[in-house]
């Protein structure tokens, strides 16, 4: 059985009739041919008069039924120019015609079903007997039947029942549009090819087509004048993505040739179409509809076709410019003021507290004396980094895809990687001329000179820095430089840096000492400094010449960890920002723990499971640790000392030893699948998961005690009693952070619509920094034990008494990991409970 | 959507560049080594222009590096590989291999017909839209031309990915465990369209656990843990050994 058999016809009549079928459907009518009524639906496009055409000759007794006056109103612009006539309206020119609520219509026209589609499909939506004759009045005559002319007796006048248009046939121009922008439905338009793709100057009021529309050509169903098999017309609708019970909407010039789709679909057996009866004409008529002109391509002309050659330079421009387009300006433009307004509030607070006392002219004198030295070092530092990062894959980050498509591709890789290339730099450029202008400011309002010019030297200096990194990255890359040689090159700049930077060897050369001359141009320019900016450019040069022997293997393997990492940094997800990282830069656990412990974990082992992490700790993230500790011992000699401020940086080294520290801990919630799976509770779980962390960080301890206490032995005793609370409140921010866990996307993205903007703003950043303050209270007492000190009172008992409230604070946190779940569950009953309760008062 | 229909008709590809009487792929001792153990022990394989080659072997047995490693995409730790005498990733190298991965990517702002599009100019293919149509048609997803790959299931990306590495044109097509995934049209399509490649002179190296494809081809290659193992006949007995015994 085919599959048009299986269907139920909507109404007894065929849809579709031949020639030969509707002579024996007469035979059989002889005696009551009221019955039936041939109409005659001829109407032509370019004006010719179809009344007179059918007087020259029409099949025998069929009446006219006049489109334009019978089938349609009075064109208006938007209802296009052959609107559904009023119900009434039809009712009469139907009743006029002879044809009445029982009558078969047998519809034919001369294009094949073109217009006389129009008649059966709207006499069939009111649930009338209609067919179309398969070939019209062409295979008629073929049949050798004759015809008759002049004007068929006029029939008697019967009663037609005027009836609604039903929405289930006809779709609004309102549909139109959200299924347009939804693409719920498969919009066909049947116009030919070239006035769909806006081509050609036709009858339509502009060029184009529906977005979203696809061209199936009222002609396309036909061959040689007759309807194509539903088999045929099958494959033809579902290369056109329809499928059964696809929805689909029907539209064309005006609403009349679309019919004919309308009716081939519903023979095809896939589904029954709507008729969008404005059409394109009055689709273009209304200035605030979207059209869309051309096909759905990437090009719309064929400029590389015809030289057969690549373009990859526009393709590419193709592919922006689409991308471009779904860009959302408006939220774009409002980041970047979100991120001025921080940034710039942020910037502001710093700079208050750097005293703005001008600072002494044998301090000034240190300044130029060593400071291109120590600048300079910083400089080589952004080399070795750059060299670490090209031996590592750097700095390019493309997209996966382009890897695959393009850069397997037979094209010129230099040519394609030039452009992510200087993005890359530029982005760098960017973010370090922007931390240079901020310091070289903060220099300025304490050294001789103005404020700009030291911003604008700080920004320079920057740039070159960034510039130099970039190029270093690029040429290590190229060179496929191991990671160990790269890091022994780099290591090497830096001790030399270093060694020529210290006040005994002031006489020797440092390879940075050029480039650290650059930012004291707030006061003194040399001209000579320039050849810094000359060699950065050069290094840079050399890299982009060599883009070509890039490492696809290393390509393919960032470009997906880079991926992530931005969406992982739109989230403000710490932790999958470091495991990323981590990932990226090669650090993984070792095979072999640097020693085996033994097998004795007290009840759940989780003692063991978190040594067994520690252990397993790659040498370079000891290293890491080590040296954070280092900068958290001198961070806080220098609060110690008098500076404050230094108080947050020591704070963010012990959450970011924390987060180290806290791996173990960080990993089991990587994995709650498992972690839910065990028979435990999860908040005793987590905390027994610190302990061998905690007892680990005692070495931090004292390599923190160490640096200050040798450096200044007068805090032995402080240091001593501070470092409880800092490397604890460490360990809290961190663990806060941890067991937050990520933000929800679609809560925040929530959040962020709901909510007035500056409010949503601040309480993420509030969300993403209170772990960090958390690691920064632990700081208090060392300010505490300096504020007694220039009070005349004893540092040690005013580091104790705040040490005390630190702990508790850390004791907190650490309650709330341990009753966490409870607390959860509590706070969501208590909410349901007062939506119940406020429910039933209202 | 385009007009252009499947037909039956296939874009002839310009094979003047390529010496049909070289190797297609040659390897010399070739291995690699990721930084823990070698993945392929030293490797020599001479592979001649227009055969059709299985490549079984359980998993991590070494047959996606290799195939990697001839495309380009891995970096060779020691040895050589050459394509029709050309460096793996060189241009000319590029020019002449179609590698069809076993994990698809694709662009997330493109349509598979703008895939299509897209790989087929960057090669350089005048009149790709015709071969676009044939091939979604063939592989039954030529109503989904302008969806995003991106979103799709495992099998209807695997057949995306399977039109567009067969819209270029290519000399040697490397595929990746392209079965996996497949429903039964589109396992069927795809051995028609390989069938059709070998037909139009390419040289095939598929990595394959699917036994009705080893009936295709003449010539299987087995490897364990990066060994050459088994390099014959597909009518030989070990064969099917190779393809079921435990590790």
């Amino acid at each position: 059985m085919s599959v048009l058999e299986s269907i139920e016809p909507k109404v007894p009549a065929p849809l579709v009739l031949s020639v030969e079928e509707l002579v024996e459907l007469a035979e059989g009518h002889a005696d009551a041919p009221g019955n039936i009524v041939l109409a005659d639906v001829r109407w032509y496009l370019d004006g010719r008069d179809a009344r007179s055409i059918y007087e020259a000759g029409h099949l025998p007794g069929a009446v006219f039924i006049d489109i334009d006056r019978d089938l349609s109103e009075p064109s208006t612009p938007t209802a296009g120019r052959h609107p559904l006539p009023s119900p009434e309206h039809f009712a009469r020119a139907m009743g006029r015609s002879g044809i009445g609520d029982d009558t078969h219509v047998i519809a034919y026209d001369d294009t094949g079903g073109m217009t006389a589609a129009r008649l059966v499909v709207m006499l069939r939506a009111l649930g009338r007997s209609a067919s179309l004759l398969d070939g019209g009045i062409s295979a008629w005559v073929a049949a050798g039947h004759g015809l008759e002319h002049g004007v068929s007796n006029p029939r008697a006048k019967v009663a037609f029942t005027a009836q609604v248009w039903p929405d289930t046939n006809f779709a609004s121009t309102e549909e139109v549009l959200a299924n347009s922008k939804s693409g719920s439905s498969v919009l066909i338009d049947a116009r030919p090819a070239d006035r769909f793709r806006g081509d050609v100057q036709s009858v339509d009021p502009k060029p184009g087509h529906i977005p979203g529309a696809r061209n199936a050509p009222w002609s396309s169903v036909l061959q040689e004048g007759k309807l194509l098999s539903p088999a045929e017309l099958r494959a033809h609708f579902t290369n056109l993505g329809i499928s059964r019970n696809t929805e689909v909407i029907a539209s064309c010039g005006s609403g009349v040739s679309a019919c004919l789709n309308v009716v081939a679909l519903e023979y095809s057996g896939l589904a029954n179409a709507r008729l969008f009866t404005a059409s394109w004409s009055g689709w273009a008529s209304d200035p605030d509809l979207p059209i869309e002109t051309g096909e759905h391509r990437l090009l719309r002309n064929g400029s590389c076709r015809d030289s057969g050659k690549v373009g990859v330079d526009e393709l590419r421009r193709a592919r922006r410019r689409k991308r471009m387009a779904e860009v959302e300006w408006f939220e774009a433009l409002y980041r970047v003021y979100l991120a001025a307004f921080i940034f710039g509030g942020g910037a502001l607070f710093v700079s208050g507290f750097v005293r703005d006392t001008p600072a002494g002219e044998s301090f000034v004198d240190d300044v130029f004396h060593f400071g291109p030295g120590w600048l300079g070092l910083l400089s080589v530092m952004a080399v070795a980094m750059g060299l670490r990062s090209g031996s590592r894959g750097g700095p390019l980050a493309l997209e996966e895809a382009e890897v695959r498509h393009v850069l397997l591709a037979p094209v010129d890789r230099r040519r394609v990687l030039l452009r992510p290339t200087l993005q890359r730099w530029r982005s760098l450029v960017f973010a370090a001329a922007l931390t240079g202008g901020f310091a070289g400011q903060l220099a300025g309002r304490r050294l001789p000179g103005t404020e700009l010019s030291w911003a604008m030297a700080g920004a320079l200096w920057g740039a070159v820095a960034a510039t130099f990194f970039t190029g270093a990255a690029l040429v290590s890359h190229a060179l496929r430089i191991p990671r160990s040689l790269a890091t022994m090159i780099g290591g090497a700049l830096i001790v030399w840096q270093f060694v020529s930077a210290l006040p005994a060897h002031a006489r020797l050369f440092g390879p940075g000492d050029a480039t650290g001359d650059l930012p004291l141009w707030g006061d003194r320019s040399r001209a000579s400094d320039l050849f810094t900016v000359i060699v950065a450019l050069a290094v840079l040069g050399i890299g982009v010449l060599m883009l070509g022997r890039q490492s696809l293997e290393a390509q393919s393997r960032r470009a997906a960890l880079v991926t992530q990492l931005r969406f992982a940094v739109t989230l403000q997800d710490l932790r999958t920002v470091l495991i990323i990282r981590r990932q990226l830069s090669h650090e993984q656990s070792r095979r072999r723990p640097w020693i085996r412990t033994k097998h004795d974990g007290g009840p759940y082992g989780e003692w063991q499971r978190t040594m067994h992490g520690l252990l397993r700790f790659p040498l370079s993230r000891i290293l890491r640790i080590v040296s954070l500790s280092s900068i958290a011992g001198l961070a806080g000699l220098g609060v110690l000392e008098g500076t404050a401020p230094l108080a947050l940086v020591g704070g963010v080294a012990f959450f970011l030893i924390g987060l180290e520290m806290l791996e173990p801990l960080a990993q089991e919630i990587d994995h709650g699948d498992r972690t839910d799976s065990y028979p435990i509770e999860r908040g005793p779980m987590y905390l027994r998961l610190t302990h061998a962390s905690l007892a680990l960080s005692v070495p931090l301890a004292a390599l923190w005690i160490a640096t200050i206490g040798t450096l200044h032995t007068q805090w032995w005793a402080v240091a001593g009693i501070s470092v409880l609370p800092a490397i604890t409140a460490g360990l809290a921010g961190a663990a806060i952070n941890i067991v937050s866990g990520a933000p929800d996307p679609v809560a925040s993205s929530a959040q962020s619509n709901l909510m007035p903007p500056e409010v949503a703003g601040t309480a993420n950043v509030i969300k993403a920094m209170w772990p960090v303050l958390i690691a920064v209270i632990g700081q208090i007492p060392l300010v505490a034990a300096r504020s007694a000190v220039e009070k005349g009172q004893g540092a040690e008992a005013a580091a104790v008494r705040s040490a005390i409230a630190v702990v508790l604070v850390s004791g907190l946190v650490a309650a709330w990991i341990h009753r966490r779940d409870a607390i959860r569950a509590w706070m969501d009953n208590a909410a349901r409970e007062s939506r119940t309760t406020s429910r039933g008062v209202s | 959507m385009s007009r252009h229909r499947p037909s039956r008709a296939h874009a002839d590809i310009d094979q003047s560049a390529v010496d049909h009487t070289a190797y297609a792929i040659r390897t010399h001792q070739l291995t690699k080594d990721y930084g823990d153990g070698p993945v392929l022990s030293p490797l020599d394989l001479d592979v001649a222009s227009g055969e059709r080659i299985a490549l079984i072997g359980h998993n991590g047995s070494g047959k996606t590096t290799l195939l990697r490693m001839i495309t380009g995409l891995l970096d060779i730790t020691s040895g050589t590989i050459s394509v029709f005498g050309h460096a793996p990733g060189s241009t000319q190298a590029r020019r002449h291999v179609s590698y069809l991965s076993d994990t698809p990517v694709f662009y997330d702002d493109l349509s598979v017909w703008e895939h299509l599009e897209y790989t087929a100019r960057m090669h350089g293919v005048a009149d790709w839209e015709q071969s676009a149509a044939d091939l979604l048609g063939q592989l039954g997803i030529y109503e989904r031309g302008d969806d995003l790959p991106s979103r799709f299931s495992r099998g209807l990306k695997q057949k995306a990915a399977i039109a567009i590495a067969l819209i270029r044109p290519f000399e040697v097509l490397l595929v990746d465990e392209p079965f996996v995934g497949l429903d039964a049209t589109g396992r069927e399509a795809l051995l028609g369209l390989l069938d059709d490649a070998a037909d139009r002179g390419a040289t095939l190296l598929v990595a394959t656990h699917e036994p009705s494809f080893l009936e295709r081809v003449p010539r299987v290659i087995a490897l364990r843990n990066g060994t050459l193992m088994f390099d014959g006949p597909a009518q030989d007995e070990s064969v099917g050994a190779w393809l079921h015994s435990p590790t």
